[in-house]
């Protein structure tokens, strides 16, 4: 009795898993999309803002040798319970959280480098905002993709466990 | 008439030159060979049907969109510097008048480039060729607006236009802003001035032009400095006043806080008003710096229907610096396979 109750759990936390799974994919391939929306959007205004103030306006050489970064980022774990229908019946899921955080600010956003004169239009700031909406995405792309390389692991090691207990 | 008659001695070749180049402006049928590019290399072979020709033969490749945008310049600046040599005064003084604008760009390029650190072989290369003058070179060794105007400005033609902005601040990112607009102020005011002197079709037809341009730079000021941290009488300084803006205008636009308000104060004036409408930060929508760029076209074109005047050399300048513009924007986004957007070019002709 207790070998078909364990294998019962075991279908229960590799079902779990599967759906944790697609929906993590899912999330993984929209924030995809996001990231390639806002990074075409940002050379796209770029290009409208070269081609407003002059290429030679908006050039590699208004860029300083030394930068200086603005924003890291910070990792951190913490661990889910993650129930399945029976309440009785759960696992473990690490995450790793990816925080940006800006330097001498409570700010998620970087503040707009000035490199490129302070009356500057209105498509450059549009584009630089864009590519920092895609450093937000970037830090939600790895989230999803660590959680997708856990949800693996963890479905591995209970197909393993399923078929030891299968072949006993 | 008489007086017009007189103006063919001097300048109707030049004037007939003018005219000429003008004619092989881009039409809309090239403009719609152009979009239809799939590469940069087709850009060349559509480009190689009209005035510009060859001009990209000798460049290797793969052909990148700042090659074309030097290539592009190179050539109506070639076409710009006959036009200035061949000329004798007054016309030589007026296109010299042109040419200032251009230094005031090199000189801010110059000294933000020094400002992140780049050297000055760097930075020549990329200065407008049009806005050259000797002492270029030496302008990174001045670190306040008081030392360049010493050392260096004193000695140009632009040293009239320093005097409202010498000061022993150093040359910061906003300082340098403050310092070009200050600049371009002055000169645009003594342009028109000397436009007006000149009197004429030439009085006639700069001074409505200046007037728009002096205008579209206040309206410009003052909506690329929302959220900047720059007081309103500062802001204030920066306005040409040869404009139809000024002075009720400019001092509305001075206290301005919105862009909802400067679209309020521009509701008042027949000229600006429509520019204003239908204007939008969305994929199609038109952008106000677009919508200027049109009105600009139309007034640089209509400059042509009279005879006997400067302005025809001023407004073929401008007609072909929007000729460029266009074909970067298309050169940029069939470089970046983006062609949602690819018409959003301003037609000339």
């Amino acid at each position: 009795m207790e070998k078909p109750q364990k294998l019962e759990d075991i279908n229960q936390k590799l079902d779990k898993c599967a759906c944790l799974y697609i929906e993590s994919y899912q999330s993984l391939l929209t924030y995809r999309e996001l990231m390639n929306r806002a990074l075409d959007d940002g050379y796209l205004n770029l290009s409208k803002a070269r081609s407003l103030i002059g290429c030679s306006s908006l050039s590699i050489l208004q860029v300083p040798l030394e930068l200086e970064a603005k924003i890291s980022i910070k990792t951190s774990e913490n661990v889910d319970l993650v129930k399945t229908d029976d309440p009785n019946v759960d696992f473990e899921l690490r995450n790793i959280n990816f925080n940006l955080s800006v330097s001498d600010s409570d700010s998620k956003e970087a503040p707009l480098p000035g490199w490129f004169g302070v009356f500057t239009p209105m498509s450059l700031k549009t584009s630089q905002k864009s590519f920092s909406r895609s450093l937000n995405l970037a830090t939600c792309i790895a989230e999803c993709q660590t959680k997708l390389n856990t949800l693996e692991i963890i479905y591995q090691d209970l197909l393993s466990e399923k078929n030891k207990l299968l072949n006993v | 008439m008489f007086l017009d008659v007189l103006f063919n001695i001097d300048n109707g070749y030049l004037e007939g030159l003018v005219r000429g180049f003008k004619s092989g402006i881009l039409k809309n049928q090239d403009y719609i060979n152009l979009v239809q590019c799939e590469t940069l290399e087709d850009l060349k072979l559509h480009l190689q049907t009209t005035d510009y020709g060859n001009f990209l033969a000798n460049e290797p490749s793969p052909l990148t969109v700042s090659v074309i945008d030097d290539k592009i310049r190179e050539k109506y600046v070639l076409e710009f510097q006959h036009l200035r040599n061949h000329a004798v005064k007054p016309l030589s003084k007026f296109l010299d008048y042109i040419t200032y604008s251009y230094m005031i760009d090199n000189i801010v390029l110059l000294i933000t480039g020094h400002l992140h650190q780049r050297s000055v072989q760097e930075l020549l290369p990329k200065c407008h060729p049009l806005g050259m003058f000797e002492q270029m070179g030496a302008i990174t060794v001045a670190d306040t607006s008081a030392s360049l105007y010493n050392a260096i400005l004193i000695d140009t033609p632009l040293a009239p236009y320093f005097i409202d902005c010498i000061s022993e601040h150093d040359l910061d990112e906003l300082n340098i802003e403050i310092m070009r607009n200050t600049l371009y102020k002055a000169y645009i005011e003594d342009f028109y001035n000397f436009c007006k002197e000149l009197g004429g079709p030439t009085g006639e037809v700069m001074c409505e032009l200046l007037a728009f341009e002096a205008d579209r730079r206040a309206f410009m000021i003052t909506i690329n400095s929302l959220g900047v941290d720059l007081p309103k009488d500062e802001r204030s300084k920066l306005y040409p006043r040869c404009g139809k803006l000024y002075p009720d205008g400019l001092n509305q636009l001075s206290k301005a806080e919105e862009y909802d308000q400067v679209k309020m104060i521009a509701e008042s004036y027949a000229d600006y008003r429509p520019l204003f409408e239908n204007v939008g930060t969305n994929p199609g929508d038109k952008t106000i710096e677009d919508k200027f760029f049109e009105q600009e076209v139309k007034m640089n074109l209509n400059a042509f229907m009279r005879q006997f005047g400067f302005g025809v050399f001023y407004s073929f300048l401008k007609l072909k610096e929007q000729e460029n513009r266009n074909i970067i924007w298309i050169a940029e986004c069939v470089a970046q396979k983006h062609r949602t957007r690819i018409d959003n070019y301003i037609p000339i002709m």
